[in-house]
This record gives structure tokens, sequence and C-alpha cells, in this order.
């Protein structure tokens, strides 16, 4: 595994999808439950996350859940490589706050 | 009750604001052919559309999954005009973009940029040609210099039409380019 795909900053889009992506999701949920969880911060593009979708897939980060259900639409969940890469972004980022707070606190 | 209303728009977010306007009002498009805009009465405000420009032909399979997805996602497919798609989602389902960050949206604009540099210099180059002919004919016999000289100077203003368009769009993903260097959306 190339280390630089491992430590490479992931895009606000790309973060929250595999997160979304923690268990079995369809599409339609991903662009719902980002809204929610960034309070109507973050409001994904349907062409976007299609775009993002297919990457994530061809990366293999994500994969096509085969649904028991006859529902049409497919649902997606994080591989073992996502969750590696989702853990190692949540200590770049906690690098990045632990950071900015400590040289913002202390010019306050 | 169905309305129809001529219209020609060549800058497509103009189109859309205007689509947006008019199902503001309580007409919702439900078709385009050739400057031809179909309307049916909607609830004033029911719907957002959203015009875009297509990688591949409508019947691609890369673009009907794309169509799919969409459609999975609340979003209906309302009609096609070559590789321009009308869509339009239902407003009270929250905001609907195509495209939310830099990256995407500048991917979009390279494609119709693309699209208005060929046609564009397509209609320039036999324009052109047209003027060729005129010299021809008024060397040799003047029986159709007239006609050849309107179709020729339609074509060149077209071309030069498209050529300005292609020269404004690419200073739009100029602009985002140099945004996308500090920002992501």
């Amino acid at each position: 595994m190339d280390e630089d795909v491992l430590h490479g900053a992931l895009t606000e889009a790309v973060y929250y999808i595999l997160l979304s992506m923690l268990e079995p999701i369809h599409g339609y949920a991903v662009m719902q439950n980002i809204e929610k969880i960034t309070n109507g911060r973050v409001l994904l593009g349907a062409g976007t996350l299609y775009g993002a979708i297919n990457t994530l897939l061809e990366k293999h980060w994500i994969c096509a859940v085969t649904g028991d259900n006859n529902s049409r639409k497919k649902d997606y969940i994080i591989t073992d490589l996502g969750r590696k890469i989702l853990q190692r972004e949540l200590v770049r980022l906690e690098e990045l706050f632990v950071n900015g707070k400590n040289k913002l606190g202390d010019s306050q | 009750m169905k309305t129809k209303l001529w219209k020609t728009f060549l800058d497509y977010e103009k189109e859309e604001k205007w689509l947006n306007k008019m199902a503001a009002k309580g007409l919702a498009m439900t078709a385009y052919t050739f400057c031809r805009y179909t309307f049916e009465e909607c609830i004033p405000g029911e719907y957002i559309y959203r015009i875009e420009y297509l990688e591949h032909n409508i019947n691609h399979p890369e673009s009907v999954r794309y169509v799919r997805f969409l459609s999975e996602n609340g979003v209906e497919h309302v009609d096609t005009y070559f590789r321009w798609v009308y869509f339009r989602k239902k407003a009270a389902e929250g905001d609907f973009k195509i495209y939310s960050d830099l990256t995407s949206r500048i991917k979009h604009y390279q494609r119709i940029s693309q699209l208005w540099l060929v046609i564009g210099c397509m209609n320039l180059f036999l324009g052109l040609l047209q003027s060729r002919i005129i010299i021809q004919y008024l060397t040799s016999g003047p029986q159709y210099w007239i006609s050849n000289a309107i179709i020729g100077a339609l074509s060149v203003s077209l071309g030069i039409i498209l050529l300005t368009f292609w020269w404004y769009n690419n200073k739009k993903i100029k602009r985002l380019k140099r945004e996308r260097e500090i920002h992501e959306t």
C-alpha cells in the first residue's frame, strides 16, 4: 500500500461519506445523514456524491452491499481499508485541532 | 393545462434561473425541444430545476446509471436535449444542487467549455468557407452570392458568440481554480 494514500488529506465530502458508511446505507440517506450531522452546513450535491461513490468503489474504500431485500436502491458500506483511512484522517484532524487550539487559545 | 413558450438561451445558468422563476410562479417545465418549452401548472415553488451537460450521451450506460442514481435520490429527469439534461426535485425535500464542491463544478464547466470551443470553431470555419465561395461567385458568376453572404455572416456571428462564451466560461474556470487553492467548496 502506497503510504501517501494513507496520509493524504481527505476532502470534507469524502470524510463525511465514509463516516456515513460505517453502517450499510444508500445514497439518498448519505446526503440526509451528512446534512443532519452538520446541522445543515454541508449539503452534498447528488452529482458530487455520485462521482465520489464511484471513486471510492474503485479504490475499494467502500463496497456495494448485495441486499437481500428486493429494493432497487443500492446500499454501500465502508471496507477495512476505508476504515483504516478514516482512522488515520481522524488522527490528522486531531493534530490540526490541537495545534489550532493551542495557538489560538494562547492569543485569546 | 399546458403552456408553450419560445425562448432562446445560450447561458444555461440563466436558463436555469428562468425555469426556477417560472416554477416559483406555478409553471413547471415538462419538456423542451429546440427553443420551445412546455410548462404544466404546479403549486408555486413546488420544484427546483437544475440543468446539466452530461459527459456522455443520454443512452450511454454511464449516463443511464447516473440518471438512475439521481432518481433514487428523489431527482426527476424531466427532459434531454442532446447532452443537456433537465432535472428537478421537490423543493419540500430540501435544497437541490448537483455539484457541491469546486472540483466537480470545475469539471462541469470544462465539459461546457469544450462544447463551445468545438461548435464555435466549426461555425467560424463554415462561415469563412462561405465567404470564399462568395469570392468565387463574384469572379465567375454571382447567382447565389446573396444567400451565401447571409449564411456566411450568420455562421461567423454565431461562431464569434460561441467563442465569447467559451472565453467567458474559461474565466469562470480560472476563478474557481484559484478559489480551489484555498477552499474545497
